[in-house]
């Protein structure tokens, strides 16, 4: 992606988080663009023991994809919180739009009483992921913010800490409940506090 | 409610600090009698463990995985639904089987994966059900199919 599309997604980012969610639809093909660039290396590139080149591939779409580093914003943590807001939404999306097509293919699920036997979707984990962080954000927005910081837009505990304005310690206090509480709301166990 | 949240995470935080077997004997004092307070921290820290390595790869790695058609390697520690992934069984052209948890019902249950490709053919797809009814009438094991 040459330079001029980092700074073009930056605009439309400026434009969505001003509530144009027509930016939205020129954004997302930029995200599944690189989506597709990324799962062509793994399908070509990948083999047992390599694995180590995963980190330094992602690291590069996140910064293809918004020149993190180099980004001249009057609020960092604002444009951060908005594109990692952004790559969940267009995340979900996507996961979303893949249920739906496989149910459009003709995969057959068998429920459990049937057959003891179904079809484990495994990108709907996006989905029911999103769900129980909208949970969370009722409880407690700031460990959400966290969760989309680290997962969604890919940013390290220091990072994160010096968006939100917090120690390290509070980030990873924060990030471990949070997984601890979405793995329990994904697990169906969800009782609230 | 926010103070109830504050005083689970206090709690948890607390608990998690000190040395496991004194663990329980510890929420129990915390706690001062307050029996949903305990269940709830309780409840949150059976995740503990397991959510080590949950959402440890950026969601871009997991949404180009998936479009990758899944090709990622299983790996022991992986979830799929209520259940965790913990050792390979075998593979062969029609599919890997794992060896996994049911979190839900806490045993132990076989997996089995379909190649994608194979999904695609409804023939394969019923001869799978068959099995997978076979397998479920045979022994109080469980087989699960997916597509990968």
């Amino acid at each position: 992606m040459p330079p001029q599309s980092s700074k073009e997604i930056t605009k439309l980012l400026v434009a969505w988080s001003d509530g144009d969610d027509a930016a939205l639809n020129q954004l997302a093909p930029l995200i599944h663009a690189e989506l597709h660039r990324l799962a062509h290396q793994y399908m070509s590139r990948e083999r047992p023991g390599h694995l180590l080149q995963t980190s330094a591939l992602i690291n590069e779409a996140y910064i293809r994809l918004i020149d993190w580093k180099n980004v001249r914003w009057q609020n960092r943590a604002h444009f951060f919180g908005v594109a990692a807001q952004l790559m969940r939404r267009i995340l979900v999306d996507f996961a979303r739009d893949r249920q739906y097509l496989k149910r459009g293919g003709g995969v057959v699920q068998v429920s459990l009483s049937e057959a003891g036997s179904f079809v484990i979707q495994r990108s709907a984990d996006f989905v029911a992921l999103d769900e129980a962080l909208k949970a969370l954000a009722e409880i407690d927005p700031r460990k959400v913010k966290v969760v989309e910081l680290r997962f969604f837009a890919g940013l390290s505990v220091e990072e994160v800490a010096e968006l939100l304005k917090v120690s390290k310690e509070t980030v990873m206090r924060d990030w471990r409940l949070a997984k601890a509480w979405l793995l329990r709301a994904l697990d169906g166990e969800f009782v609230g506090s | 409610m926010k103070d109830r949240w504050q005083e689970v995470e206090r709690i948890y935080h607390l608990t998690l600090e000190k040395e496991a077997s004194e663990r329980s004997t510890f929420l129990v004092q915390a706690c001062a009698g307050d029996q949903t307070l305990r269940r709830e921290v309780e409840s949150l820290l059976t995740y503990e463990h397991d959510a080590e390595g949950f959402m440890e790869a950026p969601a871009l790695e997991v949404a180009a995985r998936i479009m990758a058609g899944e090709h990622a390697p299983i790996r022991a520690g992986d979830r799929f639904n209520q259940y965790r992934i913990l050792s390979m069984l075998g593979a062969g052209g029609m599919g890997e089987v794992y060896l996994a948890e049911d979190t839900s019902l806490r045993r132990n249950v076989a997996l089995k994966f379909l190649p994608a490709v194979l999904t695609k053919d409804k023939t394969h797809l019923r001869r799978f059900e068959a099995e997978a009814r076979a397998v479920a009438a045979l022994s109080h094991q469980m087989s699960a199919s997916s597509t990968r």
